[in-house]
């Protein structure tokens, strides 16, 4: 019974994956989001990775942006578009159900301004994240901004102590309430720039372990991006 | 060179295969004690052995226990493993939860090149993956068509003999007494963190209590296939009837007092409860609410499948998928699937998620609802069979096995038609 009881308040994660979201990352994870909507001007195309409950979509449209979310899970879309409808904005908001790996496909080069993900891209290793991250790269503007937040391993010796420690005594939790496993990237600054990108600015949060990564494609990169992209496939 | 350049976006075998016994003896240990929790590892192509252009390649969920298992169980057979995102949980729960989808399938395949890797455009897939993973979307977007292989992994070996056919064996789902015994240990840790914090005020009490769960859910996942199939509780009751006479013997033997036995019998068949309630909810064999087993006192499923014939296009997608061979097809006169078999079903909707034509029904009009992978799964299933009663004469009806797949023992209705009736009778 306990284990059928704990399966079935699993199983609801989903549902709760706002405030849960906000539990896990201290509240943080809201900050994050905020100063993302920070940088977008009225009028921006902005694309969000892994859109989920469309918190940060909304946010955007705040700012005065067209937003585009793409999310893998129809039932989140369903949620990011009751928040939409509730907000009275889902004219400005279009949600795409797709892979991640498929962005080439619903788009054509140089389609945004502002191309962002939160929480979404840990999931996956470097592999995938370089392929992502090369199509992110061609469908964002000369002078676009990508704006990927995530968990990250930390550097230093204590950091990365205290932060093994940490998620190690949070993965029950942190899979019984979210239904997730902890997926830090490694040297997330590292792969956005190996994609052609010019990182701008790096914000950390809780011992490095939370970063938002700033980074630019400068129209003058174009040609060095390609470069790249071709090295590391 | 350009083999060489794959090579190297190749990831390393994610968990180490080639793990010392001791060090693989604590792994195993480790992941059969939490199984329940998340564990992820690397994602993409692995290739194992020599694999060509021609050598098979299956399909797994990112869980490090399976995969882990999987590389032992490939080892010298020459062909490549799609690790897929599953977010680090095993692949029946993760498709079911709509955490492993055709969407991660399409990343994987994308990701990792496969296309110009091999030539063929053929994955064998877990049939675990089925509620979740809909076949032709990923053929749709990729080109390559997921075939599901044998539902455990031990059959793998046996499977890649038979030339990639399986046996109506292997399309099984079973619950065999490994498997049983790591849920038991898992259940009984699970409880043991969750009660765990007595231990500090009352170490002793809470210690044996511990010792009677894991001894109880030993006890019956153990001897799981012994009891009798459960009808009106009847497995229920042979089971408190023979603890309650071994703890009769002890508390004997011990020199109890009443008071003391009253109270252990109540832990007891406590315990008992919880443990028919997991096990009615959260095997891989049978799954329904607790509600039901309270009131009804069996482990059949809400969800009763029937097939409507006039929208059945007979892709078999249902047959090959069904874990419990609910369907069989029809192949005399007419062809199509039906529903043979509903009371075994397990309520995963692996059918209902690979039914484009949206052909079957439900015939209880209920469901336990904790799969997520299906859009729209309310109306479908609540949808009215009342133009199916018909289709009620196929349950029961003998099947035999046809190129692998159950078909209905039926009369040849087309000969019979064909030839008049005095004829016949004449023959």
């Amino acid at each position: 019974m306990l284990m059928y009881g704990w399966m079935v308040f699993v199983e609801f994660a989903p549902e709760r994956y706002d405030w849960a979201a906000k539990l896990m990352t201290g509240g943080r994870l809201e900050r994050i989001k905020d100063r993302i909507a920070e940088g977008i001007a009225p009028g921006d195309a902005v694309l969000d990775i892994g859109c989920g409950t469309g918190t940060l979509a909304l946010r955007c449209i705040d700012r005065g942006a067209r937003v585009t979310g793409l999310d893998s899970s129809e039932f989140m879309l369903r949620k990011a578009r009751e928040n939409a409808e509730r907000a009275g904005v889902s004219h400005r908001l279009e949600l795409v159900h797709d892979s991640v790996t498929q962005l080439g496909k619903h788009w054509v080069p140089e389609t945004f301004d502002v191309i962002t993900s939160t929480m979404a891209l840990g999931e996956f290793p470097r592999e995938f994240l370089d392929f992502i991250l090369r199509d992110c790269f061609r469908l964002l503007r000369s002078g676009g901004r990508l704006l990927i937040a995530d968990e990250v391993w930390p550097e230093g010796f204590w950091a990365l102590l205290v932060y093994r420690i940490g998620i190690t005594l949070l993965w029950i939790p942190q899979f019984l309430l979210l239904r997730r496993a902890f997926f830090p990237i490694r040297d997330l600054r590292g792969i956005i720039q190996a994609a052609g990108f010019e990182v701008n600015q790096v914000w950390k949060w809780a011992a490095s372990s939370l970063q938002l990564v700033s980074a630019g494609k400068s129209a003058a990169l174009n040609s060095a991006g390609e470069t790249s992209a071709v090295f590391t496939a | 060179m350009n083999a060489g350049r794959r090579q190297n976006t190749t990831p390393s075998a994610g968990p180490d295969s080639r793990m010392c016994h001791v060090k693989r003896f604590f792994h195993e240990l480790f992941h059969t004690f939490f199984r329940y929790y998340n564990f992820p590892c690397a994602l993409g192509l692995i290739r194992i052995g020599n694999p060509g252009e021609e050598s098979p390649v299956f399909l797994s969920g990112n869980y490090t226990l399976t995969v882990q298992r999987l590389l032992r169980k490939l080892r010298g057979i020459d062909c490549y493993l799609l690790v897929a995102n599953s977010r680090g949980c095993n692949v029946w729960c993760a498709a079911g939860m709509n955490e492993f989808s055709d969407c991660d399938v399409v990343d994987a395949i994308t990701v990792s090149r496969l296309a110009e890797i091999v030539r063929h455009r053929r994955i064998v897939a877990p049939p675990c993956a089925a509620p979740g993973v809909d076949v032709e979307a990923v053929k749709r977007v990729t080109g390559f068509h997921l075939h599901w292989g044998p539902m455990s992994l031990n059959d793998l070996p046996e499977f890649i003999r038979n030339d990639l056919k399986r046996t109506p064996e292997m399309a099984q789902i079973r619950f065999p007494l490994r498997d049983r015994l790591e849920q038991a240990a898992a259940t009984a840790l699970a409880y043991a963190m969750t009660i765990g914090v007595g231990l500090i005020f009352w170490p002793v009490v809470v210690g044996k209590l511990i010792g009677l769960i894991a001894v109880l859910y030993a006890f019956a996942f153990g001897l799981f296939p012994w009891f009798p199939e459960e009808r009106h509780w009847r497995r229920f009751m042979l089971q408190a009837g023979i603890l309650l006479g071994a703890q009769a013997v002890f508390g004997y033997w011990r020199g109890w007092h009443a008071g003391d036995f009253g109270v252990w019998c109540g832990l007891l068949l406590g315990i008992l409860v919880l443990v028919a309630i997991d096990q009615c909810g959260s095997t891989p064999i049978y799954k329904t609410g607790a509600t039901h087993w309270l009131t009804k006192g069996d482990y059949r499923s809400l969800f009763s499948p029937v097939v409507d014939p006039a929208l059945c296009i007979n892709c078999m997608q249902c047959v090959l998928a069904c874990p419990q061979r609910v369907f069989a097809g029809r192949r005399g006169a007419e062809r199509g699937v039906v529903s043979v078999r509903p009371e075994r079903c397990e309520e995963c909707f692996a059918c209902i998620k690979q039914c484009h034509s949206r052909a079957i029904f439900n015939r209880s009009g209920r469901y336990k609802g904790d799969v997520k992978s299906v859009p729209g799964l309310q109306a479908i299933v609540t949808r009215s069979w009342a133009h199916l009663r018909r289709e009620d004469r196929w349950i029961g009806a003998p099947t035999v096995i046809r190129g692998s797949v159950p078909c209905v023992v039926e009369p040849r209705v087309s000969e019979a038609v064909a030839c008049p009736m005095h004829t016949a009778g004449s023959l």
